[in-house]
């Protein structure tokens, strides 16, 4: 099979991999080498479902011996297979990172006859890669469950971010989808890597001259939509993520049905990308804006309202923490208004100290008044509605922009009550 | 009959600088205008100003020591945006910079200094937007690049390049400005390229195009289709010179 081919066929099976940041590493460049990675990430392209494109992203082969149900590379599903020999990985990364294509490789792989030969060749391919040809660039690759951590360890070291990808957020789905996985597989390995990166950062902080570990952290993905795991179970189990493995990132994936199943959503439906977009949200809420996840969902209200971005979800329900005034809330309380984000806040902050702000000044700011005008007072003065109604405020707070998605006009006109 | 005073630079930063030097030492003009936008103006009485490296570098370490590193990354960046006025703009924001120091960039409300940034953030985006857009193509193992975009970005992206590409020998040609920056042996210097963008006919640099138009295509995934997304991160005029949109 020729390489045109192969490309075609081990990329379109990794798409469904979210991630495609290059952040998070500022590995440099070597004196006889090619390339460097940039601390904040840079996008190449963007494909025609709006997604950036920074890293060739493909499988390293798409021949599995797992079966779960939900994915496009099971063993039972009758796809053309290949791989790719690691030269051919080589010279596509090479060649379209030195005509600035790609910002690097996301090397990702079905596993093949057994955990440890497949991440055994992807090793082997990064080694090719960073100490024969000198490749400095960004590298993601997979940390495959069951491997020997001894070649998880190794990939680490050559590799900026590592990733293992959990996909069913319980214990329950994935007996029911992916029975072959254990979740302790899924972890382990996840616990090698947060321990190895820490132990690196030690002996360098001790002044030792240590081998870098996955400088650009590790990240994982779950997938959404696939199974009916509430939102508060996923936040939660995002939280700990943060927390227990220091993950950088979480991905969120809209479960695209690729195989019909009965355990799994019709093929014909459309993926869930409203609820997908209301969990970056929420990520974000966790990451950057001091939320806990208990503080936004809870056994009585586990799911967001779909219609609403999570702040304001939270917001409404927290009426009686409205309005802020901005000339002397601290910047964890302005974070918390909707409308405002952390753009926003650093300039209120910023502008405050030489004077009083007025609710034009914010608006010369660039803070976007839309919605924060009704949760906000400039020098005591509110600019909002008189009353502080939930049920009042949610219609101004109705997230229009992600109406206009075709999935979401079905439920724009279940809903017509509202816009009466 | 009062006239109207007017500066007329060579249309580089030195030059500019050189007109801020004047602007304190000789008069507060009234018009800020480039060589090449000249235009004979009977209400406005001219003076031609020499790029002086002696003066401008003064006012640079002023800049610098006085007032801030930021303040002088956004005069220059909003130089290079090119926009009309700008430079009458930029001399208001330094003239504020120098009474508050570096204070003045926390004046956000004040309407020079917003649109001074405003314009320095604009040419500070699109110079990172390139990093990423720029295509090379491979004639005889030296890599040639054409970009149009809509600010002077050359200049920003230089060093980015320089660090990535050690080893080869590179051109990055900004066709509509006529100028490039040439590569080679750990050095780049800023040149008028004045030819048309070229197009390779090798076999192997086709062979690579295939391979990368082939990749933006299997990578996407249909039952996600959003144009409108793509368009808004990549605007459609940079698809000219990308080879996968072409």
């Amino acid at each position: 099979m020729d390489v045109m081919k192969k490309l075609e066929i081990l990329s379109a099976s990794a798409k469904y991999d979210a991630s495609c940041s290059s952040s998070g590493s500022s590995r440099r460049n070597t004196k006889d080498g090619i390339g460097n990675a940039a601390a904040t990430g840079i996008c190449h392209s963007w494909s025609q479902d709006g997604r950036c494109i920074s890293l060739l992203k493909i499988l390293y082969t798409n021949k599995c011996i797992y079966d779960c149900k939900y994915c496009v590379n099971r063993a039972s599903n009758e796809v053309e297979r290949t791989s790719f020999t690691p030269k051919e990985v080589v010279d596509l990364t090479i060649n379209f990172y030195r005509r600035n294509y790609i910002e690097g490789l996301f090397l990702s792989s079905g596993v093949e006859r057994s955990p440890d030969y497949t991440m055994e060749n992807l090793v082997r391919i990064l080694k090719d890669l960073r100490l024969i040809h000198k490749f400095n660039g960004y590298i993601h690759v997979k940390a495959i469950p069951g491997a020997d951590p001894k070649l998880i360890y190794e990939a680490g070291l050559y590799a900026d971010r590592m990733s293992v990808n959990i996909e069913l957020p319980s214990e329950k789905s994935l007996k029911l989808l992916a029975p072959q996985k254990k979740k302790e597989d899924i972890l382990k390995p996840m616990g090698l890597i947060k321990h190895s990166i820490i132990e690196s950062s030690e002996y360098k902080k001790k002044g030792f001259k240590v081998p870098k570990f996955t400088p650009g952290g590790q990240s994982t993905q779950l997938m959404v939509g696939a199974t009916n795991e509430s939102d508060l179970s996923v936040i939660s189990l995002t939280e700990g993520l943060y927390n227990t493995f220091g993950l950088k990132r979480v991905y969120y994936s809209a479960y695209v049905p690729v195989v019909q199943h009965a355990n799994l959503p019709a093929i014909l439906s459309t993926p869930p990308l409203l609820k997908e977009h209301r969990m970056y949200q929420a990520d974000w809420l966790l990451r950057y804006y001091g939320f806990k996840a208990k503080e936004l969902l809870d056994e009585k209200n586990p799911n967001f309202d779909i219609d609403l971005d999570p702040k304001a979800f939270w917001a409404l329900n927290n009426l009686d923490k409205f309005p802020v005034e901005v000339n002397n809330a601290p910047y964890e309380v302005l974070l918390r208004i909707p409308g405002i984000g952390v753009k926003s806040a650093l300039r209120i902050i910023r502008a405050r100290r030489l004077c009083n702000l007025s609710y034009d000044n914010l608006k010369k700011l660039g803070v976007v008044l839309k919605r924060a005008r009704y949760f906000i007072t400039c020098s005591g003065k509110f600019y909002g509605d008189k009353a502080m109604e939930r049920d009042r405020l949610k219609n101004y707070l109705l997230d229009y922009e992600s109406f206009d998605k075709p999935e979401q006009l079905s439920l724009f006109t279940q809903r017509g009550d509202l816009f009466v | 009959m009062i006239y109207l005073f007017r500066y007329i630079y060579d249309g580089s930063f030195d030059g500019f600088l050189t007109v801020i030097y004047a602007c304190y030492y000789d008069k507060v003009p009234d018009s800020i205008e480039k060589e090449s936008s000249y235009n004979f103006n009977i209400l406005y009485e001219d003076k031609v100003i020499e790029t002086d490296l002696v003066k401008s570098n003064k006012v640079y370490k002023a800049i610098l020591e006085k007032i801030s590193e930021d303040t002088l990354i956004h005069v220059y960046q909003a130089f290079l945006s090119e926009a009309p006025d700008i430079e009458l703009k930029i001399f208001k924001y330094i003239q504020l910079g120098f009474k508050l120091g570096s204070k003045v960039n926390d004046l956000l409300s004040d309407e020079t200094v917003n649109e001074v940034h405003k314009y320095s953030r604009k040419v500070g985006s699109e110079a990172h937007r390139f990093l990423g857009l720029v295509r090379f193509q491979e004639f005889k193992g030296i890599l040639y690049a054409a970009i149009e975009p809509s600010f002077n970005i050359l200049e920003l992206i230089g060093n980015h390049f320089k660090a990535r590409l050690t080893n080869e020998k590179w051109v990055i040609h900004d066709v509509r400005r006529q100028i490039g920056i040439v590569y080679e042996e750990n050095e780049w210097i800023l040149r008028e390229l004045k030819f048309k963008k070229l197009e390779s006919q090798e076999t192997e640099e086709l062979f690579y195009q295939n391979l990368w138009k082939a990749f933006h295509k299997s990578i996407s995934i249909k039952e996600r289709s959003n144009e409108r997304l793509q368009m808004q991160h990549m605007p459609k005029k940079y698809w000219n010179n990308l080879i996968e949109m072409k």
